[in-house]
């Protein structure tokens, strides 16, 4: 009973993604599942989150109802569709292994697979090890995101209660995408159960690591494209960060799912540049940046807009309507720059620039950002002209913190680099590594130096 | 004389894979070291969640969408206070915990000693309900409790600290 809320999400949003890429590129299958399921539990978490908008409450039976006629319809228009099979022909194409007459086949088909799958278990079980080892997560998990879902599924007419100002050590600006996730699994055990936050936790962290090696594999057909995903599955801080129930992972998720559909799949790209909206202020940062590369993209061709226009609006909705009638506005803001009390100054900046460094360098990393620099350096001007747009988001975006940290002086600087900064790096190492392997793996076997 | 033995040449992308490759080898290696010494910690000394010091409160408060939650812990200096307040709002929402408000009906008292809870308790003319091993003691103020809540009486932990000094 617990799995199911997940397994009716994914469903719906496996077929969704379906009709929504019935006239592109088709996608391997693995990306398909990553993305349906991702796109699936952010419909969930905007479905749950109506329930409140249109009828002030939770209403359990509305939102199962609603999921199940989703379910049906999709099911329906899936069966009328004479193309679609089990799995489309092109997809099942581009998700095989170049074979050939390849004298090696029992090597490439068999072992090389058997090998991984062992490898994979193993690391999924480490990683539920660690899970369980902290059953509530860490501490932004008890304070602020499983104490939401809790209240928003027991509250009843009270729900607005969510924002009022004694709670604002719980963030009340903050996005519920996640704790409507846990909500919505929640309906199904009839009380908040712990180990529901524990399991999207770590379900997202696997969509996340699937959706990156997917896309990767979508994108140069290299075997090597499983290797990032071990990188991080194995990284001890990664798997801490990744199970502490904190939105991070999820914030990273829809990232990377907005990103890698951008080019091809802008409707796609459209919605789920509308959940990262909804997952936590840096997610709406996020949100807008991709929003003005996709106009800078489109200028000359004006066209291509739309689609994604259209998706980002069906999936803005719950962001709009949360910042507009729900959230109290950011009550941990000064602003630096007017403030005669806390200003921003040159120290501050040079603490933020220096902090980084250290935090880049730390031995908890493993030396994975040192890896990456490798990369970059390996990588040449592939990773900045092949891969554009990973490269000018993550430019961007760090841009963007940096100076949210100098300006914002609300907080002791060194104080909340040292709780806050480590995060925001865990949730771009994703799409780091996308950007960077994507950069390395075409010149793969090809270029000499 | 010395003779130059014939190094494969390497592509880029080889020389990031196989840096890469090694990175899995060693994060793996302190992976498994990091999850046997957590099992290892947590054999010795089982998970705590301070949280679970508050269960039961809410079978005495019902659906009261305030408490007071009164400490003269330093909430802002003291990490461990800070932890017990925010999981003691996890297990108690969706009841909202004001932070040292003794104005509401119901106030958990989670002091440094039980003398100091009771101390405030009297202090502010409440009526002690509840208190449990952990020094955590849930009070009632009387003037709002007319009406409100006829048991309280029967709910009146007769192990409370102070009673428990009394000669």
């Amino acid at each position: 009973m617990i799995f199911l809320p997940f397994i009716i999400s994914g469903a719906i949003g496996y077929l969704l993604l379906g009709l929504l890429t019935k006239k592109t590129a088709p996608l391997n299958f693995a990306l398909k599942v990553t993305l349906g399921i991702g796109l699936g539990l952010g419909l969930s978490s905007h479905l749950t989150f109506y329930s409140f908008l249109f009828f002030n409450k939770l209403e359990p039976q509305i939102i199962i109802a609603a999921h199940i006629i989703l379910l049906i319809s999709l099911i329906a228009l899936r069966m009328g569709d004479p193309k679609a099979g089990p799995l489309p022909p092109a997809a099942c194409e581009a998700g095989r292994v170049p074979q050939g007459q390849d004298p090696s086949l029992f090597f490439r088909k068999y072992l090389i697979p058997i090998v991984i799958s062992i490898f994979a278990v193993l690391i999924i079980v480490l990683v539920i090890i660690q899970a369980r080892f902290y059953p509530y997560g860490g501490w932004d998990a008890w304070q602020v995101w499983n104490f939401k879902a809790k209240f928003l599924l027991l509250s009843g007419d009270n729900w607005k209660d969510l924002f009022s100002p004694e709670l604002w050590r719980s963030s009340p600006h903050y996005p519920l995408l996640l704790p409507l996730i846990n909500v919505w699994a929640w309906l199904f055990t009839n009380k908040p159960l712990d180990v529901v936050p524990m399991i999207t936790s770590v379900s997202f962290t696997f969509l996340t690591i699937g959706l990156m090696c997917s896309a990767l594999w979508q994108r140069t057909k290299n075997i090597f494209s499983l290797l990032p995903g071990f990188l991080l599955l194995t990284l001890p801080f990664f798997n801490l960060l990744a199970t502490t129930q904190y939105c991070d992972i999820v914030l990273s998720f829809y990232c990377l799912a907005a990103l890698v559909t951008l080019q091809e799949y802008k409707l796609v790209s459209g919605v789920f540049t509308g959940c990262l909206a909804f997952t936590k202020p840096e997610g709406m940062v996020a949100a807008m940046i991709i929003c003005a590369i996709v106009f800078i993209l489109t200028v000359r061709n004006f066209k291509d807009l739309w689609p994604f226009i259209w998706g980002l609006i069906a999936a803005l909705l719950p962001a709009v309507a949360f910042h507009v009638l729900c959230s109290p506005g950011n009550q941990t803001f000064v602003n630096g720059l007017t403030s005669a009390l806390k200003p921003a100054t040159w120290e501050r900046l040079q603490m933020i620039f220096g902090f980084l460094s250290v935090e880049l360098t730390s031995n908890k990393w493993n030396g994975l950002w040192l890896l990456l620099l490798l990369g970059i350096v390996l990588g040449g001007r592939n990773l900045w002209t092949k891969n554009k747009i990973t490269a000018g988001f993550l430019v961007l975006y760090l841009a963007v913190i940096i100076a949210y940290y100098e300006v914002n002086t609300y907080f002791e600087i060194k104080w909340w680099l040292s709780v806050s900064l480590n995060r925001i790096l865990f949730s771009l190492l994703p799409l780091f590594m996308f950007w960077v392997f994507s950069g390395i793996l075409p010149a793969c076997g090809k270029e000499r130096d | 004389m010395s003779k130059s033995f014939p190094l494969p040449k390497l592509t880029r992308a080889q020389v990031f894979l196989a840096a890469a490759g090694a990175l899995v080898v060693f994060n793996l290696y302190t992976l498994t070291q990091e999850t046997f010494k957590t099992v290892k910690l947590r054999q010795r000394h089982p998970y705590t969640f301070f949280g679970d010091r508050f269960r039961g409160i809410e079978t005495f408060v019902g659906q009261a969408p305030y408490l007071g939650y009164y400490t003269d812990k330093n909430i802002e200096k003291d990490s461990r206070a800070a932890m017990q307040y925010a999981q003691a709002q996890l297990v108690l929402a969706p009841s909202i915990l004001d932070l040292n408000n003794t104005g509401h009906e119901f106030i958990i008292f989670d002091c440094t000693t039980p003398q100091a809870a009771m101390a405030k308790i009297k202090e502010i003319g409440a009526k002690p309900l509840k208190a449990n091993p952990y020094g955590i003691i849930l009070a009632q103020n009387t003037d709002q409790a007319i009406g409100v809540n006829g048991d309280t009486e029967k709910t009146f932990d007769k192990t409370l600290p102070e009673q428990k000094q009394r000669p």
